[in-house]
């Protein structure tokens, strides 16, 4: 079972912790895991692409070939239209309706995108939003939309178990767990409540 | 590799980078230095998190002293490991030039990262060529980290075998792979220094002196291919056809060719030793072969010798590469790209049709320009640099500034819009110099780092300073090499862990250079900040003007108190000229896209109070009631 994942963000939000938490869970389930933290500077509101390759090997290439993306999950609306020419037919858009509005568009609200634009973009394929930010403020600090969106991700592929996310979780960020680890259910829930 | 599932602990896994670091902690390096410079940064910051009592870390200033003191390390027999970035290998070019010659005693290994697809914006060059201009073996692991970290360790008992360094190069992709490692015991053994009188070996005056090193040095390097020349890799398949291509571009090519049937897979070489190139090897292919792909990032450095030696044989085949156009000379490869050139070797319709959504983003969308973290005590000190001009009487066009390299460059772009040059490390000084000397009548300024100031603003400092340039100097000093990652800069640098601090200070260096007027204050004291600013474009001379507040992601402040607008004084961003997102532009200040209200994000914000200080209506307020304790 290969599952290939493209995160987009901007710094800040936690894309590539919630990479590393992808990922060590795959680990704990004994796959062969290949992560790619294509990080720009350690700057608050730089685009942050990650590339994970989960698989038994994964595969030989550290970068997603594009077309080829199980799931996509997109932490910031603007950039979540990189991920679009990296989605595979039949897979699945997770993107946070969360907007980091660059410089000009705070005066030009025309030069950002609105969400049809950004499903146009998906061209058919499945999309699902999910308010990560409301979540995340629910049980604490914006950076906790990374761990809404880890849930989210559990809800909607079974490649890497759950609890297994949960236990990666709490291994990566031990300080702040509890209530990070809620805000991971809250995403489970978001969606597979919406599926009920 | 199997786990047991459930409750086990996590498997190790590394990046690309930390596990090259990793194989010098196993072949038991006793010292580690370099300058932090993605992507080789995470390096050093492993093996500071491995600290043992047989392993001494550290940031040098800068990367040719990191390179020199690892010479002299290992000169004295002890092993030595350097990891520093592309830039970093230019500032230490001239170092390593003659201690390639010299050759080493302790191993040394230096790990050298290169960037194609310039993701952390500084010129895209391919390090390969240094490893031919100092005539050094180099080799490069793949995107598969346990790779990296045997390779290194194997390079440390090469370059002591062969005494020569050994340069490993990886690159923005190899780095930043993070996978699965085992981790070995680390090499405990204890050696004496010593440090041999031996001049023929250590010095260079003399022509007949120089010359025999340079044979010799030739000699090590081929001795050290020979050893190294195991990690290279031939995988035959079938017909005539076969791809050549460098490790660190590896994966691409096998996703590629695993797409393949079976009987259709070319002959394959993966080239681990990338400089001096395994010739017999290479021609071993190539006499199989009636065409053969190179596939490699930046320069064609393997197509051209590949073409070279393929011209030597009596039916040469045809080289297919960047010549033909099959892959780029700028940026990265992806596997796409890869895909598209094999499909050309094998005159076949393109495999995998390209997707029909576009891979960049609709030109009509606003550019994500980067900005400074809310709070930073750069924002405020540009914007007392934008009121000083204004104060001194100039308007903001007239007054020249250049800028240096780091987070202080970010005020080039808007709304501060003030930087115009960004060279190299220390450069904007000298640069700023050159604008003096070209005859610029409004006041020109300089504006640079702390880490980057000591890394190398010190000498252009001088040469402005013994020729009194009129010429201002704005250190921001934040503590901080902060872009990179917040590694410490000497102006907070402790020299040994545990013992006082010892940190330099900007000033006093700056009056040794007698320079005429040296001030300093807080950042967030924009007003004060202005007014020495001002004084400083109106005075002749060099004026130093140091801004210190530390870097606002590593503050040891506990409480924030944020600011809050107030709705019923607020008119809207539309209506109000200059309005606090035009004159700050700080990422705590929220729109709502078409609407006008303006409201600040109580949990980024960070309670510098810059907005409330822009705001001509008084409407932002600090809150005392929604302050906030950081964990």
């Amino acid at each position: 079972m290969n599952l290939d994942v493209v995160v987009c963000g901007v710094g800040g939000q936690g894309v590539v912790t919630l990479g590393r938490v992808v990922a060590g869970a795959a680990l704990r389930e004994g796959y062969d895991v290949r992560l790619l933290g294509q990080s720009g500077l350690s700057q608050v509101g730089a685009p942050v692409m990650v590339h994970l390759r989960i698989g038994a090997p994964a595969g030989p290439s550290p970068k997603v070939p594009l077309g080829a993306a199980d799931v996509v999950i997109g932490l910031e609306r603007m950039e979540a239209l990189k991920l679009a020419p990296y989605l595979r037919q039949g897979g699945t858009a997770l993107l946070s309706d969360e907007a980091v509005r660059p410089y000009e568009a705070r005066f030009r609200p025309q030069r950002y995108p609105d969400r049809q634009c950004v499903e146009a973009a998906f061209s058919g394929e499945r999309v699902l939003w999910i308010p990560a930010l409301d979540l995340a403020r629910r049980h604490g600090p914006p950076a906790y939309v990374g761990a809404v969106m880890a849930g989210a991700l559990a809800s909607v592929s079974n490649v890497v178990d759950r609890d297994q996310l949960v236990l990666a979780l709490r291994a990566e960020r031990p300080q702040e767990a509890d209530a990070e680890v809620e805000a991971f259910f809250a995403g489970y829930e978001f969606l597979t409540g919406a599926d009920d | 590799m199997s786990f047991d599932p459930g409750s086990s602990p996590a498997p190790s896994a590394l990046l690309g980078v930390e596990a090259c670091a990793r194989g010098a902690l196993e072949a038991g390096a006793r010292l580690a230095t370099g300058y932090p410079g993605t992507p080789a940064t995470p390096a050093i910051e492993y093996l500071l998190a491995q600290a043992t009592e047989h392993l001494s870390v550290e940031w040098a200033v800068n990367e040719k002293v990191a390179l020199e003191v690892a010479a002299g390390h290992s000169w004295a027999g002890l092993r030595s490991f350097v990891a520093l970035k592309m830039s970093g290998l230019n500032v230490a070019s001239d170092a390593l030039l003659s201690v390639a010659t010299s050759g080493t005693v302790g191993g040394l290994v230096v790990y050298v990262g290169d960037d194609p697809g310039a993701y952390y914006g500084m010129v895209e060059q391919d390090s390969r060529l240094y490893a031919r201009l100092a005539f050094l073996p180099m080799v490069e692991p793949g995107c598969e980290p346990d790779e990296a970290r045997r390779m290194t360790c194997h390079a440390f008992d090469v370059s002591e075998a062969a005494g020569t360094p050994v340069l490993i190069r990886g690159t923005t992709t190899t780095a930043y792979t993070w996978g699965p490692v085992d981790l070995e015991p680390l090499e405990r053994g204890c050696r004496t220094p010593r440090v041999p009188f031996d001049i023929d070996r250590y010095t260079k005056a003399g022509a007949a002196r120089c010359r025999r090193q340079h044979r010799q040095a030739l000699a090590r390097m081929a001795e050290a291919a020979r050893l190294l020349d195991p990690w290279n890799q031939e995988v035959l398949g079938h017909g005539d056809l076969g791809v050549i291509a460098p490790a660190s571009v590896w994966g691409y090519v096998a996703e590629a060719v695993e797409r393949l049937p079976g009987n259709e897979r070319p002959h394959l070489l993966r080239i681990a030793v990338v400089h001096p190139l395994p010739e017999e090897r290479i021609l071993g292919l190539l006499s199989r072969c009636r065409r053969v792909l190179v596939v490699e990032e930046l320069d064609p450095l393997i197509e051209e010798r590949v073409r070279s030696l393929a011209a030597e044989l009596p039916r040469p085949p045809r080289i297919l590469g960047k010549r033909q156009g099959l892959t780029p000379e700028v940026g990265d490869l992806d596997p796409d790209a890869v895909s598209a050139a094999l499909d050309h070797l094998l005159d076949r319709e393109p495999q995998r049709r390209a997707p029909r959504r576009s891979a960049n983003l609709p030109p009509s969308l606003a550019p994500r320009l980067l900005t400074f973290c809310p709070g930073c005590p750069h924002r405020s000190a540009y914007v007392a640099l934008e009121r000083a001009i204004a104060r001194a009487g100039y308007r903001k066009d007239e007054v020249i500034v250049t800028g240096d390299i780091g987070c202080t460059i970010l005020g080039m772009n808007p709304p501060h819009s003030l930087c115009r040059t960004e060279v190299a490390m220390g450069s904007s000084i000298a640069v700023a110099e050159g604008f003096v000397r070209a005859g610029v009548e409004a006041p020109v300024v300089a504006v640079i780092g702390d880490s980057t100031f000591f890394h190398a603003g010190i000498p252009p400092l001088l040469n402005a300073a013994t020729k009194n340039v009129r010429l201002t100097v704005l250190v921001l000093d934040n503590h901080h090499a902060a872009m990179t990652g917040f590694q410490p800069s000497p102006t907070q640098h402790r020299p040994i862990p545990g013992a006082p601090a010892q940190p330099l200070s900007i000033e006093e260096l700056a009056r040794a250079a007698r320079v005429r007027r040296v001030r300093k204050t807080l950042p967030y004291f924009t007003r004060r900040l202005s007014r020495v600013l001002a004084t400083a474009l109106r005075s002749p001379g060099v004026q130093v003007v140091v801004a210190e507040a530390p870097c606002v992601r590593r503050s040891t402040a506990r409480v924030v108190i944020p600011y809050q607008v107030r709705p019923d004084r607020c008119v809207g961003s539309e209506r109000c000229r200059p309005s606090c997102l035009e004159a700050v532009n700080c990422p705590a200040l929220e729109t709502n896209g078409g609407e006008t209200e303006v409201w600040i994000d109580a949990d980024r914000c960070l309670g510098c109070g810059l907005c409330a200080e822009a705001c001509p209506r008084r409407a932002i307020r600090r809150r005392i009631r929604s302050r906030r304790r950081l964990p």
